[in-house]
């Protein structure tokens, strides 16, 4: 036997030893793609071929919308995906057994700061249009049964001044509160005799405190009638559009006015009015984006069942007055339905109205 | 291997090996009688006439047990302690004789015969004193292979499991062709065996090898006095605390290594053992271990880039475990004749379990925990050696436990390598722990159902889950308190009689919920919870006796099985067996014959009394009703063996035997439907082979060892869940096919032939180049394994798996080996001693196969079934995948139109995920491992 100090010998080795690290078994996850795209603008983010359809920009640089994912009972989805575009972040949707048996359907996701995810689900049943149960749920996204419900939707809620039906457009606006257009639906022909669509009539912009169940409902504007609404996060100052129809009690909700209102403490003041396209009288506001200081809209001409009749455009709104529009589609094309806008002001998130269905492009705007 | 014997080498290396004996020695070999006994004999003569001297007295260490011999010259000594003792004979007139360690082994007996050389004639003292051959002793008539302290020390081994495997005619736990669970545990002469569900599941504790003096494993002829085993027995004698304090500490990691040759370990043991007061002694070891490839398998690479197994086939992830042991005893003398052992023993093994379904979900592997407890009281009576009967006696309590539990778990939180430092929590364990079928019924809360998962290389929705973890909820317990009373009683200098009982009442409780994320009701079986209480028990005598160069041993067991009354059709009742066993051995030549018959019992496995669901319940809804009425499995055995004396330091132990087994689990049909059926005591198979043990006890520096096993064995069924009868179907009109006669086929253990070669050596100090002032070489002990076995069978089923391709177990997997080796270097630090060491397991790093596919006779399934089910997979969801899904893979989009849709596109993708799915992984054997280890005595 040797005496080498073994000792301190077999203590730095043992140290030495202990000290390395272990190797890494394999790392999963998937891979993340580069787009199918080139640097053509509007840049198309979605390819789904069922509806995408109310984007929002309800956290920064990430993209919520709602999309319908081809299974035979028609449901939504509620997803959140970045803004730039790519592979979603978070979605849910429908996870019972039996949910081929009823219609579900998911929207208004906001991705929490703190992870959390919120979301509205209304469920009814196969073929029936009009949903039996709604609410305002949030939780996870990986576990989305064990969400918890914050609100009733389909009736009025405490503090609420009428019935909501769903939420437009949520942003957060505080660790455990975002703010959101309530609305109610009606199923309504677009034209006489003609197909059904979903008309959405505001009722008031509001904060929902969520830091309790049931959430708190603080009505910050009136909105009657607002099909959207948006936020400047830099200054806080919020508008909405809100069409004015033929008459009272019409079916149909033909507007014959539109009109995009800032809200200020004594109400809503007129901001835009929409004004025919040159040659086709009639149309009507899709979209309303605000943000960077910024308002954009798109509107269309006048109403047929024929889409790829009509013209619509993408219009930035300054100091109450129309510049010359960012984007313009004729015919065939489509036309530009609902908008968001990223925070500083640089980019519409805007759907794209087409007779094979909805999708979401990105629109880079000039400073 | 036996213990290294004086040898004559440098004075230098007398030295250094006398040093590591006696640390050797104070480590591992008790001092004191252990629990574990043996016996010595002899005659005591006058070298100068041959005549033997009767009245002498006879002592054994410094007169701690002393006795006289006989008017034949006769003494002998019963209930000692198995390790080294001394041996003293003084008588007046002659000079006195000793010898000073002779080493007595548990269950066997001894011989010394005494030359005493009277004063005036001059005789050397050490051949004084003749211990016989024990390879020829005739009263040891149990076919037995030891494993001793130094056999765990000087062999690549880090466990007793590891020891036994390397054993002659042992397969994983199947012993001599047996199924697992065949074998009992006999801890310091107290019987531990999980008897819940021994054939599916060990016993939960693992004995440290720090703690163990000296291990058995009997495969035949073993006394009357053992029960609960058809196969074999394992018997483990740990030592006790010495009379000065020592101790050990090593740790040990393959930390240094790396890619694929790190797995992960990293392992700490501390020993210690010494007195407290008044003579009474302790020894304690905490042996903690981890691993972050808990079972590590030499799977090949994946064949598709995008595989992440392709570019680091392991270690896997999540696939983590660690094994806490604690043990301490308490050796309590009492009086002059009696001793108090309190023992007891804790093990939790928890492993976030590698499921490929989880594959690319790190988070979200099951976690599996299983604790062991034994806690144990036991009284000795040591034997007045000066008797004319004298008694030795042992009354022992057991109170063991098994807790297992399986589910859902959060992910390990690790401190170190694979320690987590806490225990994992299973999901709903609660819930089980109190067998809530109530609340179960309803969705449980907190579970979730599990999706496809969208983190694969494929992004298609098929195989591969993620969202939520496992939705089962597995528990069990079984707990045991055994009482047990042995008494041996000497009959003159030739013939002991022994006798004894045990008791043991046992507590079960079971439960199981399938798919806990939803509600029971259609695919979704009820839980299943059992609780009952069952009693076993046996008695027995059995006598041995010796006269000239014949040994006989004649015992008869008695064994009572009553699996209580709680189940459901209650009135069953008590069943019990009757037990003979009978050995005669004699010396012929230079060589022991013997010959055994024995009959053995042993009470099914409990889990066989209750209804079980297995295999995927949600997909075929396969249960097996469980059946109280069932009785003992039983087996007849008989063998013949002989040791021979080659060399001085060689021998030879040739064994031939057959066993008959019947009566064992197994299924039956209810009715005609193949899924419905009932475990009753159907089974029977026949085993008959050939062992030869060849020995070269250490001796010069070196010693080997060479097992082989020739052997046959058949049984009408091969595991209790599997139907005792030949499914085919019919492949044109979808029918069950008549059954064919009640036919015996291989069993899942017969393997044919198996050789086992050892070797180990050590180099002198002085040996090799001398690098910086120090010999590396020098002192390095070194042992090498080399196993080989040929394959194992299986049986051939279509593609489909539901019919049998061929006659069951009728095909035969590839030859298995393994060549092992280990490396000490011992190092003296002043009065202290330490080494470093290196374990190499599976030096060449051979890919051995324990498992293919039935369909296609290797590990890998056909195209076939891989595009069957790749097809229904791409059926059950064709939908399209667009660019913004987090299933969007680039390389699936062949025309690059931001969108994969149609077949075309997608089917690939289903291709290539059943085709990582279904790759191969733990079918192999375990990889090359190296581990690196420190260690000090002190």
């Amino acid at each position: 036997m040797t005496k080498v100090g073994a000792v301190p010998t077999l203590l730095v080795l043992t140290i030495a030893a202990a000290a390395c690290s272990h190797s890494e078994s394999f790392v999963t996850g998937s891979d993340q793609p580069g787009g199918p795209f080139g640097n053509e603008s509007p840049t198309r983010l979605t390819y789904n071929p069922g509806d995408d359809d109310f984007p929002a920009i309800a956290s920064p640089g990430l993209l919520s919308y709602r999309f319908r994912r081809g299974t035979p009972d028609r449901d939504f989805c509620a997803g959140v995906m970045p803004a730039t575009g790519g592979a979603r972040v978070a979605e849910v949707c429908a996870w019972e057994a039996d949910d081929a048996h009823r219609s579900d359907m998911f929207g208004a996701a906001v991705l929490l700061d703190d992870g959390r995810f919120l979301w509205t689900r209304h469920e009814g049943g196969t073929g029936n249009q009009a949903a039996q149960e709604g609410g305002l749920f949030v939780g996870s996204a990986s576990a989305p049964r064990t969400a918890v419900r914050l609100l009733a939707l389909l009736g009025r809620p405490v503090g609420a001044s009428a019935r909501w039906d769903l939420l437009v457009d949520p942003v957060q606006t505080g660790p455990n509160e975002i703010t959101a257009l309530a609305a109610q639906w009606y199923i309504s022909p677009i034209v006489e005799n003609g197909p059904v669509d979903t008309v959405i009539l505001g009722v008031e912009i509001a904060r929902i405190d969520f830091a309790t169940s049931p959430a708190v409902i603080d009505v910050i504007a009136p909105a009657p009638d607002a099909l959207a609404w948006g936020r400047d996060a830099a200054s806080g100052a919020i508008y909405y559009e809100r069409p004015t129809y033929t008459t009272s009690g019409s079916s149909l909700y033909v507007p014959v006015a539109d009109t995009v209102f800032r809200v200020t403490s004594g109400g809503g003041q007129p901001f835009w009015g929409r004004p025919d396209i040159p040659g086709q009288p009639g149309g009507r506001v899709d979209g309303l984006a605000v943000g960077g200081g910024r308002v954009f809209v798109s509107y269309r001409s006048g109403e047929t069942l024929q889409t790829g009749q009509v013209t619509s455009q993408v219009s930035e709104i300054t100091g109450g007055t129309e510049r010359a529009p960012v984007h313009t589609r004729r015919g065939a094309a489509g036309r530009w339905g609902r908008l968001a806008m990223s925070a500083d002001g640089a980019a519409l998130i805007a759907e794209s109205i087409q007779p094979s269905g909805r999708d979401l492009y990105r629109i880079e705007v000039a400073p | 291997m036996t213990a290294a014997t004086a040898i004559s080498p440098p004075n230098k290396i007398v030295r250094m090996r006398r040093l590591l004996l006696v640390v050797l020695t104070i480590l591992w070999i008790g001092p004191l009688a252990a629990q574990s006994t043996g016996g010595l004999v002899g005659t005591v003569t006058d070298a100068a006439t041959g005549l033997p001297l009767a009245g002498v007295d006879v002592r054994i260490d410094e007169g701690a047990t002393t006795t006289r011999t006989n008017r034949d010259g006769e003494y002998r000594f019963r209930g000692l302690g198995a390790g080294l003792h001394r041996l003293e004979v003084i008588w007046l007139g002659y000079l006195p004789a000793r010898r000073d360690s002779v080493l007595i082994r548990s269950d066997e007996i001894v011989r010394a015969d005494v030359r005493l050389a009277p004063m005036t004639v001059e005789l050397a003292e050490l051949t004084a004193v003749g211990v016989q051959d024990p390879v020829l002793d005739p009263l040891a008539t149990q076919t037995q292979q030891r494993i001793t302290a130094e056999d765990l020390r000087r062999l690549p081994v880090s466990s007793l499991e590891d020891a036994i495997s390397m054993q002659a005619g042992v397969v994983g736990e199947s012993f001599r062709g047996g199924r697992v669970g065949q074998q009992a545990y006999v801890l310091d002469g107290l019987g531990v065996k999980n008897q819940l569900d021994a054939s599916t599941n060990g016993t939960g504790i693992r004995i440290p090898p720090d703690l163990i003096t000296e291990a058995q494993l009997i495969t035949n002829g073993f006394s009357a006095r053992y029960g609960q085993a058809l196969s074999g027995l394992v018997s483990v004698t740990t030592r006790d605390g010495g009379d000065s304090w020592h101790g050990r500490v090593a740790y040990e990691t393959d930390r240094p290594m790396s890619g694929v040759d790190d797995l992960g370990l990293d392992r700490l043991v501390l020993a210690a053992d010494g007195p407290i007061a008044g003579g009474v002694t302790a020894v304690g070891v905490l042996d903690l271990s981890a691993r972050l490839d808990f079972d590590a398998v030499n799977a090949p690479a994946a064949s598709d880039p995008r595989d992440p197994r392709f570019a680091t086939p392991r270690p896997l992830p999540h696939n983590s475990g660690e094994t806490w042991t604690a043990a301490g005893k308490l050796t309590i003398p009492i009086g002059t004749r009696w001793v108090g052992r309190l023992f007891g023993l804790k093990t939790t093994e928890q492993q976030y379990l590698y499921d490929q379904r989880y594959k690319y979900e790190p988070t979200l592997g099951p976690g599996r925990v299983t604790d062991g407890t034994l806690l144990s009281a036991h009284l000795q009576l040591l034997p007045n050696n000066a008797a004319r009967t004298p008694l030795v006696g042992d009354l022992r309590f057991g109170l063991f436990t098994k807790e297992f539990s399986r589910g859902a778990v959060p992910v390990p939180d690790y401190a170190f390598g694979a320690f987590t430092g806490d225990r994992l929590e299973i999901q709903g364990i609660e819930l089980a722990q109190a067998q809530d079928t109530v609340a179960t019924r309803g969705a449980v809360p907190g579970f979730v159902p599990a999706r496809y998962s969208d983190r694969t290389p494929w992004g298609v929705p098929g195989f591969f889950l993620g969202g939520a973890s496992v939705g089962d909820i597995a528990w069990n317990r079984f707990r045991e308190f055994r009482s047990q009373a042995d008494f041996s009683l000497g009959l003159g200098q030739s013939a002991d009689i022994g006798f004894g009982g045990m008791l043991a009442q046992q507590d079960v409780r079971t439960f199981q919920r399938v798919d806990a994320s939803r509600p029971v009701g259609g695919s979704v079986p009820p839980p299943t919870a059992a609780h009952f209480s069952p009693t076993i028990s046996g008695a027995y005598v059995e006598a041995r006796a010796r006269a000239d160069d014949l040994g006989f041993t004649v015992g008869i067991r008695h064994d009572g099985f009553n699996p209580g009354g709680e189940l459901d059709n209650a009135t069953v009742g008590a069943r019990s067996s009757i037990n003979p066993r009978a050995a005669v051995s004699t010396v012929l030549k230079g060589a022991t014959i013997v010959g055994s018959v024995g009959r053995f019992s042993q009470p099914p496995d409990l889990q066989y009394l209750v209804d079980a669901a297995f295999d995927d319940t949600t997909r075929t809804g396969r249960f097996r009703q469980g059946n109280p009425n069932l009785g003992f499995e039983q087996g007849t055995q008989f063998e013949l063996s002989a040791r021979i004396r080659l060399r001085e330091v060689s021998s030879l132990k040739v064994n031939v035997y057959t066993k008959n087994l019947d009566g064992l689990v197994s299924t039956a049909p209810i009715g005609v439907n193949p899924d419905s059926s009932r475990f009753v005591n159907a089974d029977a198979g026949h085993v008959i082979g050939g062992e030869f043990i060849f020995e070269r006890e250490r001796v010069g520096g070196w010693g080997a060892r060479l097992a082989g096993v020739i052997q046959r064995a058949e049984g009408t069924v091969t595991d209790a869940f599997e139907l005792n009868r030949l499914i085919r179907i019919d492949p044109n009109t979808g029918d069950t096919l008549a059954a064919p006669a009640r036919a015996q086929f291989p069993l899942d253990f017969d393997r044919r032939l198996s050789l086992i070669a050892a070797v180990d050596g050590e180099v002198n100090a002085d040996a090799g180049p001398r690098l910086f002032g120090v010999r590396p070489f020098g002192s390095l002990v070194g042992s090498m394994v080399f196993r080989y076995g040929t394959g194992l069978p299986f049986s051939r089923t279509d593609v489909t798996g539901d019919s049998l391709a061929a006659e069951p177990n009728g095909s035969r997997l590839p030859a298995q080996w393994t060549l092992d080796m280990l490396f000490r270097r011992p190092i003296r630090i002043g009065g202290m001693v330490g080494g470093l060491y290196l374990d190499i397991r599976n030096l060449t790093n051979r890919r051995n196969v324990l498992a293919v596919r039935r369909e296609s006779g290797n590990p890998h399934p056909t195209d076939i079934y891989l595009e069957a089910v790749a097809q229904e997979a791409y059926l059950a969801n064709p939908q399209a995948i667009p660019f913004e899904s987090p299933r969007y893979r680039r390389t699936g989009d062949l025309n690059h139109d931001g969108i994969i849709s149609g077949r075309t596109e997608l089917y690939p993708l289903y291709l290539a995920a059943a085709r990582d799915f279904n790759q191969p992984i733990f079918v192999y054997g375990p990889p090359r491992q190296i581990r690196f280890g420190m260690e000090l005595f002190f």
